[in-house]
């Protein structure tokens, strides 16, 4: 049976890949971690799904689904594109590359995530290398009023990956000293469940460096000072605020993350771009590069009501007719399932209007 | 090596389908440099001559 056939018997997994974009003020998946529940049913719905970081990642909370295949955002985007496959491991030995900005006491801290990984997961975790300078994580907002940031060093952060994975490491978990932030309008509107995470632009920029230099699964988390108890504090940034660090999500997402290798050496059992059958998306995200990249390769679009800070619609592109539209993920997750077995989708809708003949 | 982040304001070309657009605004990017993290985060729609400017935001490496 060919690659092809092979997906097409009923039933089988629809691999399926969730974006929902970091640092846009998601109503679901802005927070930490607050899209989980969503890709857990995406991935029930779907038997294969593929997303990221943003999705997964819940501080101290994470979840483990063998049907879900962690895939940093730049690894997503050349995924998408077409130019590397997902290769599934038994398991990732990471290496941990820590910020020389990070205070000694803090520095402890991430060393005994670490290590409590190891001791009561089972993780690969090691070696560990610090970078040779401090990194300087600045942070930004766009005109869009989106997450943005950059690094004073990229240099030092390259060289203690190549560092990493010369010594045998086939991932990295990065963690960055970010600007503390005690009090501002901003962080307490997050805390509260309005504003963007004025972090994640600059996570993404670090972890992307990584996987573009290295091609091999990175995740970041950032190294912060506990912030002072607020009873207000909105759920969905709750998973924030359990612990020291930010770093069991990263380690644990990373130990199973699938290897990328180059499209041109895939193996049968790789997934490629062109194994998927759907992606799934917040209806005002269709410009990041995986949205633009499955229109471009006619894999079908679920545009799923999440609002954010962005309005990029499948109207505003001028795709909506090729668009289907969810107003939740429960939804979603219907369509994909009715996609997954052939049903139509057409018939699950009403009117159903009669068929016509061609003139 | 530095890394750099703007906000660009594109005309999307009246014959470009939005299935084309990524291939073309990659090409775009480069101009400025080895884009690193991009996206479209706002198309502003012209009603005098059907156009529209793509408002693209991006960091790249130079």
């Amino acid at each position: 049976m060919d690659r092809v056939s092979e997906g097409l018997a009923l039933g089988s997994p629809l691999p399926t890949l969730m974006v929902v974009p970091t640092g846009i003020g998601c109503a679901i998946g802005g927070y930490a971690g607050d899209a989980l529940p969503s890709a857990r049913l995406l991935a029930a719905a779907s038997g294969c799904l593929i997303t990221h970081p943003n999705v997964m990642n819940g501080a101290s909370l994470y979840w483990k689904d063998q049907r879900i295949h962690y895939v940093e955002g730049y690894g997503l985007d050349r995924f998408a594109a077409g130019d590397w496959a997902l290769r599934s491991v038994r398991q990732q030995r990471i290496g941990l590359l820590l910020d020389a900005g990070i205070e000694p006491e803090l520095r402890h801290r991430h060393l005994q995530v670490a290590d409590g990984c190891r001791a009561t997961l089972g993780l690969e975790i090691g070696p560990v290398v610090t970078s040779d300078e401090p990194l300087g994580v600045h942070l930004g907002l766009g005109h869009s009023g989106a997450s943005w940031g950059t690094l004073e060093r990229p240099d030092s952060l390259l060289r203690a990956g190549e560092r990493l994975k010369a010594s045998g490491a086939t991932a990295i978990a990065v963690v960055a000293r970010f600007p503390d932030d005690q009090g501002s309008e901003a962080l307490q509107a997050y805390r509260h469940g309005s504003g963007v995470d004025a972090l994640a632009g600059a996570e993404a920029v670090i972890s992307h460096l990584l996987v573009r230099h290295l091609q091999i699964p990175c995740a970041h988390a950032p190294a912060l000072s506990v912030l002072p108890l607020d009873p207000q504090l909105d759920p969905r940034a709750a998973g924030e605020e359990l612990g020291y660090t930010f770093l069991a999500c990263v380690l644990v997402g990373l130990n199973q993350a699938p290897a990328l290798v180059q499209s041109s050496a895939a193996k049968a059992s790789d997934l490629l771009a062109d194994d998927l059958g759907v992606l799934v998306v917040p209806e005002g995200s269709l410009g990041g590069e995986a949205a633009l990249a499955c229109l471009e390769r006619r894999v079908p679009v679920i545009s799923v009501a999440n609002p954010s800070v962005l309005e990029v619609t499948s109207t505003a592109l001028g795709v909506g007719s090729e668009v289907l539209h969810a107003g939740s993920y429960a939804e979603a997750a219907g369509l994909v399932l009715a996609l997954r077995e052939g049903v139509a989708l057409s018939a699950l809708m009403r009117p159903l209007s009669a068929l016509k003949e061609l003139e | 090596m530095r890394l750099t982040s703007k906000t660009l304001q594109l005309p999307w070309p009246k014959d470009l389908k939005a299935s084309d657009l990524r291939g073309w605004l990659k090409d775009q990017l480069r101009i400025h440099g080895a884009p690193l993290r991009w996206a479209i985060t706002a198309v502003h729609h012209s009603e005098q001559d059907h156009g529209a400017v793509l408002q693209v935001e991006a960091v790249w490496i130079e």
